[in-house]
C-alpha cells in the first residue's frame, strides 16, 4: 500500500509540475516577450514538460498495472478527455519541433505560443474532466 | 539541433511503448485478484425487473485503505459512479432480456481494486 501510494505520488508530483509548466510557460512567454534567447529556452522547457506530462500520463496506467493487475476503468466522457489531452501533447511537440526547426518564422512565434497556451489550457481543463467522470 | 529533438521525441514515444507492453504484473498482491470489496443488496441476484421501469442499485463496499469509489457497469459499460461506502444507483430502464450488473470499488486511480460484485436480472 505505501510503496503504491508512493509511486502514484511521485508520478502525480510530476505530472503537476508538467501541467503547470505547460501552461504556464505559453502564457509567460506571451506576457513578458523576453527576448529571443530566452524564448528559445522557454520553448526547451515547454517542450520538456510535454514529455514530462505524457510520460507520466503513461506513468498512472503503468503503476495501476504492475500494483494491481488492471489498468483504470476509463469510459465515455473521461475517455474523450484523455484522447483530447493526448491530441494536445501530440500537437504540441510537433509544433515545438517545428519551431526548432526554425520553420517557423519570428514572425509567427507568438502564433506559436497562443497556440501553446490554447493546448495548455485544453489539457489542463481535460485533466479535470478525466480525474472527475471516469 | 533538430536531430536531438527528433531523438528525443523517438526516445520518449519508444519508453512509453515499451512501459505499455511490459508483460504481465509481477508485483501484483496476490490477495488483491481474490478479494472483493462490494457487495449488491438489491436487486438480488436474478431479479426480475420491469422494462421501461427505473430501478435503483444499492451496494456497500468495505472500508479498506485502497477503496476510493465505485463504478457501476451495465454490461460492460460504465454507467455510474458513486464516492459513498454505502449507496445506490439509478438504473435506466433496460431492453427485455438479460443483463449483467457490476459494482466495482476502484482506487484514486480508477483501477478496479480486487474482484467486482456482479447481479444477472432478467428485464421484460
Amino acid at each position: 500500500m505505501e510503496a503504491e501510494n508512493i509511486l502514484y505520488s511521485g508520478v502525480q508530483i510530476a505530472h503537476n509540475f508538467g501541467a503547470a509548466a505547460v501552461t504556464g510557460l505559453p502564457v509567460a512567454a506571451l506576457w513578458f516577450k523576453p527576448a529571443a534567447p530566452v524564448l528559445r529556452k522557454m520553448a526547451w522547457l515547454t517542450l520538456l514538460a510535454w514529455l514530462v506530462q505524457a510520460l507520466s500520463g503513461v506513468g498512472f496506467g503503468t503503476v495501476s498495472y504492475f500494483q494491481e493487475g488492471e489498468l483504470p476503468q476509463i469510459h465515455h466522457l473521461a475517455l474523450a478527455a484523455l484522447c483530447v489531452k493526448i491530441a494536445c501533447a501530440g500537437l504540441a511537440v510537433t509544433l515545438l519541433t517545428f519551431y526548432f526547426m526554425r520553420r517557423i518564422t519570428v514572425a509567427r512565434g507568438d502564433a506559436v505560443w497562443r497556440s501553446l497556451a490554447v493546448l495548455g489550457v485544453t489539457a489542463l481543463t481535460c485533466a479535470a474532466v478525466l480525474r472527475w467522470f471516469s | 539541433m533538430s536531430d536531438k529533438i527528433s531523438k528525443a521525441c523517438v526516445g520518449a514515444l519508444a519508453a512509453a511503448v515499451t512501459l505499455s507492453h511490459i508483460g504481465p504484473a509481477r508485483f501484483v498482491l496476490p490477495a488483491a485478484a481474490e478479494d472483493s470489496f462490494a457487495t449488491i443488496l438489491a436487486p438480488a441476484d436474478g431479479a426480475k425487473l420491469e422494462a421501461k421501469h427505473t430501478y435503483k442499485v444499492e451496494y456497500e463496499v468495505k472500508a479498506a485503505p485502497k477503496v476510493d469509489h465505485v463504478h457501476l457497469f451495465v454490461d460492460g459499460d460504465e454507467v455510474g459512479m458513486a464516492h459513498r461506502l454505502k449507496g445506490s444507483f439509478k438504473l435506466a430502464a433496460l431492453k427485455p432480456g438479460d443483463h449483467k450488473v457490476c459494482v466495482s470499488p476502484v482506487n484514486k486511480n480508477h483501477t478496479p481494486i480486487g474482484a467486482q460484485a456482479c447481479i444477472t436480472v432478467t428485464v421484460q
